[in-house]
């Protein structure tokens, strides 16, 4: 009784608020590292039952459109030819051999010969070429991210050239854009975007938009039988109605739900709650440009006032991994230890550092001055989960040292950063979505570059990154990623404040689904309920 | 010839009606469409703000230009003005769907609500209503009017999940998800119908103790005609005027979309799809929802003064003079 009072006081309370890996070597692969949906499945077609997979966020299924291929490796349709495991390297899936040319130009790919799409073609070179051809042509930032310079087949061989030498092309054909589909079936005849061949454990049967996909097991599934008889992904756009339809036993897995339920189905033993500590990092951004923020004394009292580990447990109910680096700990380039000169959470020091500095509080207001001048700033938003709260708490210990701040939430507020019309954004990326720190950085770190909103500018940065790009082994890449961050950190021109934990529900008794440290990963061939 | 005289000024009246629809369809898609302009993002941005995930500024101008939103504010409404008299509405700048078949797979939906919840409230609303203004000031008026209160000021999300968790959790009568099936209807209707009922029992009782303070009751009663029969067959028709006038607003409104009661439920009609629509900025989709409502407005308002033409003779006199 209690807990059901607790369940619809937590439910309305919510409502009232209405890596890289460049793989340095040329070598061949060993096919026994565990890969995240590719281990042979055991499904029984006589004793398989149906499985039900409830999400937040539902999309439509054509790789190459958008960032559909989310939807396509999430629901097992698709696959593509690496994958990333808990570390982020890059494993291969869909590949046997993979080799370097000498001038780092031409990757040489020996396709799986066993691998066919879900109308029975094999998946041979020529289909792989086709593949990546029409996701060049119609994606824009896989063109970006792959400069492909051509791409030959030969029976099951690809060898794919670069325009320039490109250390990330295979974390790139991680990308679940890069997922490989029958491009010859695009011919018009059904919605591709609905309707994709891949060569994933699931096909497509029916699909209604915006409200559910039913997939069918593959029968030729190179990978094995896939242990579900069906899989329906159904679309629930309400986090407390997903959260009822979970409770209620409609569904048996459930992705995007709001953090106020972790407790709810955690101490609950029907259900089985997975975390991982996603690469979704919040961090903040200074204005550089800023009177008062282009002080670097003043920036380090600035994050000597932010509580991190507060931030993740309180803020967000548990769900934030507290960090000093912007990737997390599991990576080779995400050792917070290596972050020698982040300043720790003491607020005493901060009021000793600015005091200290000329920022007194001399008309006896409370607040601090600088030469007569009232120090304040302007803090900005927008509406991802924790953002506002944790904006709103640094507001609150701003306040605490001394410096007045305003808080503004926006709905978008790339135009504001554009403008530079803040003093500190509150903001989430993820900071490695294939596995390698070089984009991330690159546009938050660069001079001049589309994401470095608080116009941070350093000359040893810019040479680190430029090395990084053309860097093809792995451990001189993590080294220079952790020294660009290394000399950002200690310049205090960002603060990473804490690495998203996402969660996923099942009943007790569902295997082969959970929380991947790669939010893309779903449902597998393993994916089933007892 | 009396027919002809009864003809001729409603054919006119549609005329002009429909004239006027031409002259609001322009007005609220330039309005809105120049709204959406100024406001400070675009469909690029908000995809990419919800991924998180930094690309090059070269990456966001193709995009952009793809989507044709490179264009100056006046080229694209006449682009869409253009698109839009050849019977095209577009395509969601989301993900490529045809605006005009998004709203033919919601429509039906949202029909389906509008028409049970209405009909939901007009049973329990009226009889309630009349019995409150009949037995005024004894206990059964202030016990239905608590009640009607309660359910007046109860959010229809906040109803919404009250009857989740009742008869889903609770009770397990009806599922969580059931939206495809007639099971489902039952629970968005109710949530809807709560506060409609809650809202008219008050509308009714007030129009019907208006009607039974005129003379003209008290006139019927004296020549001994029943009061049963005088409130059916002159309270209620003389009161029926300006329930069917905040009926319409609230059909107009329903078949808007009920954004709230959808989501929670499941139930993908209008609301749903303009809730999406409004937080990617998908352009297309939106003009496509405002032409709808547009139409739905003046069709409405059309329907209510061709009943007062058919209900008060004075209305349909009046006319005919004109």
């Amino acid at each position: 009784m209690k807990k059901s009072k607790l369940t619809i006081f937590a439910m309305l309370l919510a409502l009232s608020l209405l890596v890289s890996c460049g793989i340095t070597q040329k070598q061949a692969t060993d096919l026994s590292v565990p890969v995240t949906n590719a281990a042979p499945s055991t499904g029984n077609p006589e004793t398989r039952q149906d499985f039900v997979f409830g999400v937040y966020n539902f999309s439509k299924l054509d790789p190459a459109d958008s960032y559909n291929g989310w939807g396509t490796i999430r629901y097992g349709v698709g696959e593509t030819l690496f994958n990333l495991n808990e570390h982020l390297e890059v494993v291969p899936v869909l590949v046997t051999e993979f080799m370097l040319s000498e001038d780092n130009l031409t990757w040489t790919l020996q396709l799986r010969d066993d691998v066919t799409f879900h109308n029975g073609k094999p998946m041979d070179g020529w289909a792989v070429k086709a593949s990546l051809e029409r996701l060049v042509a119609k994606n824009e930032r896989a063109a970006a991210d792959l400069k492909l310079a051509a791409i030959t087949a030969d029976g099951f061989s690809v060898a794919i050239s670069t325009t320039q030498p490109n250390p990330t092309l295979l974390n790139s054909l991680c990308d679940p854009y890069a997922c490989i589909i029958d491009a010859a079936a695009d011919d018009g005849s059904v919605d591709f975007n609905l309707y994709p061949v891949g060569t994933g454990p699931y096909v497509v049967k029916s699909y209604v938009e915006d409200v559910s996909a039913t997939l069918e097991p593959c029968a030729d599934y190179w990978g094995g039988t896939p242990a579900s008889k069906s899989v329906t992904v159904k679309a629930i756009s309400d986090v407390d109605t997903l959260a009822l339809a979970m409770q209620n036993g409609e569904i048996d897995a459930a992705y995007g739900l709001s953090y106020d339920t972790l407790n709810l189905f955690g101490n609950d033993e029907q259900f089985t709650v997975s975390q991982a500590a996603t690469t979704r990092v919040y961090m903040l951004f200074f204005n550089l440009e800023h009177e008062f923020m282009a002080d670097e004394t003043f920036r380090r009292a600035v994050c000597m006032a932010v509580d991190k580990d507060s931030y993740g447990s309180v803020l967000l109910n548990g769900a934030g991994t507290p960090t000093q680096s912007a990737f997390p700990a599991a990576l080779s380039y995400g050792d917070d230890s290596k972050m020698t000169d982040v300043p720790d959470y003491d607020p005493e020091g901060a009021r000793i550092l600015l005091a200290g500095n000329g920022y007194k509080d001399t008309d006896g207001d409370g607040f601090l001055e600088k030469d007569g001048k009232k120090v304040t700033l302007r803090l900005v938003t927008y509406g991802r989960t924790g953002l506002p709260q944790t904006t709103q708490a640094l507001q609150s210990a701003l306040q605490d040292i001394g410096i007045a701040a305003t808080y503004e939430q926006f709905e978008s507020i790339d135009a504001v950063l554009a403008a530079g019309d803040f003093d500190i954004c509150a903001y989430a990326y993820v900071t490695t979505p294939t596995g390698d720190p070089l984009s991330f950085l690159s546009f938050t770190t660069g001079t001049g570059n589309g994401a470095n909103y608080g116009r941070y500018s350093n000359p040893q940065v810019d040479q680190l990154l430029h090395e990084l790009s053309l860097e093809f082994d792995r451990d001189k890449r993590a080294a220079r990623a952790t020294e660009i961050q290394q000399i950002v950190t200690g310049d205090c021109a960002y603060s990473y404040l804490f690495h998203l934990n996402m969660f996923m529900v099942t009943k007790k008794g569902v295997r082969g689904i959970q929380q991947s440290p790669v939010d893309y990963y779903q449902i597998t061939a393993r994916t089933a309920r007892e | 010839m009396n027919r002809r005289i009864w003809q001729e000024p409603i054919l006119r009246y549609i005329a002009r009606r429909l004239g006027s629809l031409v002259v609001v369809l322009l007005g609220v898609t330039f309005l809105t469409y120049g709204l959406m302009y100024l406001s400070p993002s675009d469909p690029v941005e908000m995809l990419l703000q919800a991924q998180g995930i930094p690309v090059s500024e070269n990456v966001v101008l193709a995009l952009k230009e793809k989507a044709g939103l490179d264009r100056p504010f006046l080229v694209q409404y006449a682009s869409w003005l253009g698109n839009f008299c050849r019977g095209d509405m577009g395509q969601s700048l989301i993900d490529g769907q045809p605006a005009a078949e998004a709203l033919q797979a919601a429509l039906p939906k949202t029909l389906l609500l509008t028409l049970t919840s209405v009909l939901v409230t007009i049973v329990l609303s009226v009889p309630l209503g009349i019995l409150t203004a009949v037995r005024q000031n004894r206990f059964s008026d202030y016990f239905i009017r608590l009640l009607s209160f309660l359910g007046h000021s109860m959010p229809s999300f906040f109803v919404s999940l009250l009857l989740l968790y009742v008869f889903a959790l609770k009770l397990r009568w009806l599922p969580v998800l059931a939206s495809d099936t007639a099971r489902g209807l039952i629970l968005p209707t109710l949530a809807l119908a709560i506060p409609m009922t809650g809202k008219y029992i008050r509308q009714v009782r007030a129009a019907i103790l208006e009607q039974l303070g005129q003379s003209y009751v008290d006139g019927a009663i004296s020549r001994g005609i029943k009061p049963g029969a005088v409130l059916v067959r002159d309270v209620l028709r003389n009161a029926l005027m300006t329930l069917i006038t905040l009926m319409s607003l609230s059909v107009g409104s329903l078949l808007g979309g009920t954004a709230a009661v959808e989501m929670i439920f499941v139930w993908r009609g209008m609301g749903f799809l303009v809730m999406d629509a409004i937080r990617m900025r998908d352009y297309p989709m939106i003009q496509a929802f405002v032409v709808w409502m547009a139409l739905i407005y003046v069709l409405i308002n059309f329907l209510v003064d061709l009943s007062y033409h058919l209900l008060d003779p004075r209305v349909r006199q009046s006319l005919e003079v004109n």
